[in-house]
C-alpha cells in the first residue's frame, strides 16, 4: 500500500486544485478580515465608535458572532483570527471542493482501472485517497491558521497569548477538520463522480444545517426543546473558534468529531467493497 | 498444463441478464489467445471480471494458478475500453505516476531515460511536453500500451488494442505483440473486431457469442479448417480416394457420398480433374473453396 499512498501524494504536489483550494482559502479569511477591517475604518472616518454606540462586546466570550467582529471592539489581534479564521461557513466548502475533485478525478477519467489491475483492492484504495485528502486538509487548516495569525496581527495586533488554551482549542480544531474530511470522502467514495461530490460540499453543510435547524424549530413547536443542530461539524468549529469556549463545549466538539470520524469512514470503506468500476 | 488464466463457469448478471454464462477459459502461458465475438457479446465484461473490475455472480478463476488478485495484479497489464490516462499530465508523467504502483517492491519511479525507452517502444518517442489531453486517439491508445507494459507484466490483457491507430501503428503495435511474446515470454489475451488483423499473431482463439464461450481452438488446427479446398462430384468416390493417394500421398482427400475433398493449396483444381477423367472417373462437378478466419467466425456464431 506504501506505493499507492506515493501514487497519491504524487498526484497531490501536481494537481492544480490543491493549490487552488489553497488560494481560496487565504481568500476566504482574507475577504473577512478585509470586510471587517473596512467597516473599522469606515466607522472610524465617520467619527464613530463601538463604545459611542453603547455597544458591549467581548469576543473572548461571545460564541454567536465571528471573531472579525472584534475588530468594532478595538479587540480584533491575531490571536482571535487565528482561533477563527475556519469558523466561517465557506471554508468547509473549499475543504469539500477540494476532496470532491481530487478523489473522483480518477473515477471521472478511469484511471482508477490501472490501479485495480495492479491489484490493489478498492478499500485499499479509498484509504489511500483518504489519507492524502486528510493530510492536504490538514495543511489546508495550518495555511488558514497561518493566515488568520499574520493578518490578524497585521491588521490589529498579536493580542494576549496563553499558549495552552489556545493550542488545545487548535488541536481540537484539526481533529473537527478530520471530521469534515471523513464526511467529504465518504460521498466522494459514495457517489464516484465529481458533479455530484462537488454539489454534496457546496449544498451539503448548509442544507445539513438548515435541515437540523427545522427539526428543531418543529420540536420547540410541539412544546420540546432540542439542540440537536449543535452536533453539526460546523457548529462543533463554530463553539471552538474563541478562547473562552467552555471545556463542554470543546469536549463536544472533540468526541462529535471523533464520531464522525469514525462513521464516515468505516461508512466510506464499506461503499468502496466490491463496486463494479 | 501450465495456465496463466483458467476460468470456470465464470457467469455475471446484469439487470437479470446474464452476459456471460458458464463461461471456462484457459489460456497457457505463452499464448496470444485472440478473444473474438460480436459487439455485446461478453468480450469486455469477461476481461474486466479477470481484471477485478467487475465482480462474478458465479464462477472462479485463477491467474498464474491461484495465486491471490493481488499478486497477480503485479504479473498483470491491461488495456481496458477506452486508454485511462491523466489527460492533464504529459506522458512521461503518466509512465511516472503508474509505475510507483507497478513496482511494488521499489518506491522508486522509472528514470527519464527509462521512461524515453518506453516511449520510443510505442512510437511516442518525440511527444515533447505536450499534455496526454492533447494526443490523438492512437497516441492516447500507446500510451495506455506503454503505461500496461509497465512493471515488465508476463500477461497482457489488450480490449481492441489498435482500435484508432493508423495502419503503420497497427503494424507496431501487432510487431510489439509479437516481439514481447517471442522474447519474453509474455502472454496476451487480445480482443479485437479486426479478425485479419488478429490472425497475423493469435496462436490460438476463443469465441464467444451471446456470452457463452463456443469454442477454444489452436491457430494451427483452424489454419487446417481454413485451407484451400477443391471439392469434387465424381462417379466413383472410392476409386478418386485411390488415384488421389496414389499421386499426391501428402495431401489430405476425404470422401462423403459422392463428394470428394481434397485439401491444400498445392495441386490446382484443373490438374485433379484431369488426374480423374486420365483414370476413367467422370467428374459432375467442380468447386474450389476458401475460408479465412472471419468465414469460420460467422458460420460458428451462426451468422
Amino acid at each position: 500500500m506504501g506505493n499507492l499512498i506515493r501514487f497519491e501524494f504524487r498526484k497531490l504536489y501536481q494537481a492544480r486544485v490543491f493549490y487552488i483550494g489553497a488560494i481560496i482559502l487565504v481568500g476566504i479569511i482574507l475577504l473577512m478580515m478585509g470586510v471587517q477591517k473596512l467597516t473599522e475604518l469606515g466607522l472610524e472616518g465617520a467619527g464613530l465608535s463601538f463604545s459611542e454606540l453603547d455597544v458591549e462586546y467581548d469576543v473572548d466570550s461571545d460564541p454567536g458572532l465571528l471573531a472579525g467582529f472584534a475588530a468594532y471592539t478595538g479587540s480584533g489581534s491575531g490571536r482571535t483570527w487565528l482561533l477563527s479564521a475556519l469558523s466561517n461557513m465557506y471554508v468547509p466548502i473549499a475543504f469539500g471542493v477540494f476532496i470532491a475533485v481530487f478523489f473522483c478525478g480518477d473515477f471521472g477519467n478511469h484511471t482508477i482501472r490501472n490501479v485495480i489491475t495492479k491489484g490493489y483492492s478498492r478499500v485499499e484504495i479509498f484509504f489511500a485517497k483518504y489519507l492524502v485528502c486528510l493530510t492536504a486538509s490538514i495543511l489546508y487548516a495550518l495555511l488558514g491558521f497561518l493566515t488568520g495569525f499574520g493578518f490578524g496581527t497585521l491588521f490589529w495586533k498579536v493580542g494576549s497569548f496563553e499558549v495552552w488554551p489556545v493550542f488545545r482549542l487548535l488541536a481540537v480544531q484539526l481533529v473537527v477538520i478530520a471530521a469534515f474530511n471523513a464526511f467529504f470522502c465518504f460521498f466522494a467514495a459514495l457517489l464516484q463522480k465529481t458533479a455530484g461530490a462537488l454539489i454534496v460540499a457546496i449544498a451539503g453543510p448548509l442544507a445539513l444545517s438548515m435541515i437540523l435547524m427545522i427539526i428543531e424549530l418543529i420540536i420547540a413547536a410541539n412544546g420540546k426543546e432540542v439542540n440537536i443542530s449543535a452536533w453539526w461539524i460546523g457548529r462543533f468549529m463554530t463553539a471552538i473558534s474563541y478562547i473562552k469556549a467552555p471545556v463542554k463545549d470543546i469536549l463536544r466538539s472533540l468526541f462529535g468529531s471523533l464520531g464522525y470520524i469514525a462513521v464516515f469512514t468505516a461508512g466510506g470503506a464499506l461503499v468502496s467493497r466490491n463496486r463494479e468500476l | 498444463m501450465d495456465y496463466v488464466l483458467e476460468s470456470s463457469g465464470l457467469t455475471k448478471r446484469y439487470g437479470g441478464r446474464a452476459v456471460v454464462k458458464d463461461l471456462s477459459m484457459h489460456i497457457r502461458r505463452g499464448d496470444i489467445y485472440g478473444f473474438i465475438g460480436r459487439n455485446g457479446a461478453g468480450k469486455t465484461t469477461f476481461m474486466r471480471l479477470i481484471l477485478g473490475l467487475a465482480v462474478p455472480d458465479a464462477g472462479t478463476f485463477s491467474l498464474f494458478g491461484g495465486e491471490n488478485h493481488a499478486e497477480a495484479g503485479q504479473k498483470v497489464g491491461s488495456v481496458i475500453e477506452a486508454p485511462a490516462i491523466y489527460a492533464g499530465c504529459t506522458a512521461q508523467e503518466n509512465l511516472k505516476r503508474f509505475s510507483l504502483l507497478s513496482n511494488r517492491g521499489s518506491s522508486e519511479t522509472l528514470s527519464d531515460r527509462e521512461i524515453a525507452e518506453r516511449l520510443e517502444l510505442v512510437g511516442l518517442g518525440d511527444v515533447g511536453k505536450k499534455k496526454a489531453g492533447h494526443f490523438s486517439l492512437g497516441m492516447r491508445q500507446r500510451l495506455a500500451i506503454a503505461i500496461a507494459m509497465l512493471g515488465d507484466p508476463e500477461f497482457l490483457v489488450m480490449d481492441e488494442p489498435v482500435n484508432g491507430l493508423d495502419p503503420e501503428g497497427i503494424r507496431d503495435v501487432r510487431d510489439t505483440i509479437k516481439r514481447l511474446n517471442h522474447e519474453k515470454g509474455v502472454t496476451f489475451l487480445i480482443s479485437s473486431h479486426l479478425l485479419d488483423e488478429l490472425s497475423k499473431t493469435v496462436s490460438r482463439y476463443g469465441i464467444i457469442d451471446n456470452g457463452v464461450l463456443l469454442e477454444e481452438i489452436d491457430a494451427d488446427e483452424l489454419a487446417t479448417r481454413f485451407r484451400r479446398n477443391v471439392s469434387l462430384t465424381v462417379n466413383d468416390p472410392g476409386r478418386a480416394i485411390q488415384v488421389f493417394h496414389e499421386l499426391l500421398p501428402r495431401q489430405e482427400v476425404k470422401a462423403e457420398g459422392a463428394v470428394v475433398t481434397v485439401f491444400g493449396r498445392e495441386t490446382p483444381a484443373a490438374v485433379l480433374n484431369r488426374m480423374l477423367v486420365e483414370h476413367g472417373v467422370e467428374v459432375g462437378a467442380l468447386m474450389t473453396q476458401t475460408k479465412d478466419i472471419e468465414d469460420y467466425f460467422i458460420e460458428r456464431i451462426g451468422g
